[in-house]
């Protein structure tokens, strides 16, 4: 399966990267990280795009990893057409001070105008 | 939803608001207790939510596991203000404040009424009384989500002076001033 994995940067990125390296690798799953500007998200990317291409490397996958500029939905959704990807998934962005389930923009627009099977990480 | 630094409330304060204790009447007359709780009345509260119907969750909240229903709630007693609604020596409805660590001092606030109870004024009286406890505490702003669709809960908060300040595709976010 072809996995398109987009994430910001931020704490909780690393957390989900963990997650779908460990997928693909268990599954022989092809996995491409993109990483997009996420609302209330301030991370260095080209940093980060080190770091995952590290952490790739490191479970003998393929350091497939792309920077993203522009509006991070239709970035991601373009990309998961273009590339034939099975599945997007990116983090769900957390929850509230009560504990609520929140969606913002950016699951909202993948949820609603991806053409593939769409997985929000919590 | 909103990020949080930017939330635009009403520029009208709602109120005033009625302070717990306070025993109001439900539709059939039965005597409804509210007051603030703490830490002794958490298995009380925790026995309500073991008996809510997970169709009536919004947004993830209660949880449904008995274990996780405790660790939600001592959470909600030990962080936020908290008020509930007691028709004998049971607590038919919970109501509560979080802080939501903006500057301001700003709370996050959710309800929830037992279903044999719901419909009766219960929610009214509590919501009232917990803005009036928080508004004692010196909470000014409070605000909350709900889904689109939970007509009866949107009508409540707009009932006590709610008003829209953000709206998703998967819910819409209230928010009130309290004098």
């Amino acid at each position: 399966m072809r996995l398109l994995l987009g994430i910001s940067g931020d704490d909780r990125s690393l957390e989900v990267l963990d997650w779908a390296i460990e997928r693909a690798a268990a599954a022989g799953d092809d996995l491409t990280v993109a990483l997009v500007e996420r609302t209330g998200t301030d991370a260095d990317r080209e940093s980060t795009a080190e770091t995952v291409r590290e952490r790739l490397r490191a479970a003998d996958l393929e350091p497939d990893v792309r920077i993203l500029d522009g509006d991070a939905g239709g970035a991601l959704v373009a990309l998961s057409e273009r590339g034939a990807y099975d599945q997007l998934a990116i983090p769900g962005k957390g929850k509230s001070p009560m504990g609520k389930i929140d969606l913002d923009r950016l699951e909202e627009y993948v949820l609603l105008n991806c053409t593939t099977t769409v997985t929000i990480v919590r | 939803m909103t990020p949080k630094e930017t939330r635009v409330y009403p520029d009208e304060t709602a109120g005033p608001f009625p302070s717990p204790p306070r025993t109001v009447e439900d539709a059939d007359g039965e005597p409804i207790a509210i007051r603030s709780i703490d830490e002794e009345d958490t298995e009380d509260v925790v026995a309500m939510y073991i008996e809510f119907d997970p169709a009536d969750r919004a947004q993830g909240i209660p949880p449904s596991e008995e274990h996780r229903i405790r660790s939600w709630v001592e959470d909600l007693v030990e962080n936020g203000l908290n008020v509930a609604a007691w028709a004998d020596d049971e607590v038919v409805g919970h109501a509560v404040l979080v802080p939501d660590g903006t500057e301001d001092q700003a709370h996050e606030l959710a309800i929830f009424v037992l279903q044999r109870y719901q419909g009766m004024g219960i929610g009214t009286e509590l919501i009232e009384t917990l803005l009036g406890y928080g508004a004692d505490q010196d909470v000014d702003r409070v605000w909350l989500t709900v889904e689109p669709w939970n007509h009866a809960a949107i009508h409540l908060y707009e009932k006590v002076g709610f008003e829209l300040s953000g709206s998703g595709s998967f819910d819409r976010e209230y928010a009130i001033r309290l004098g």
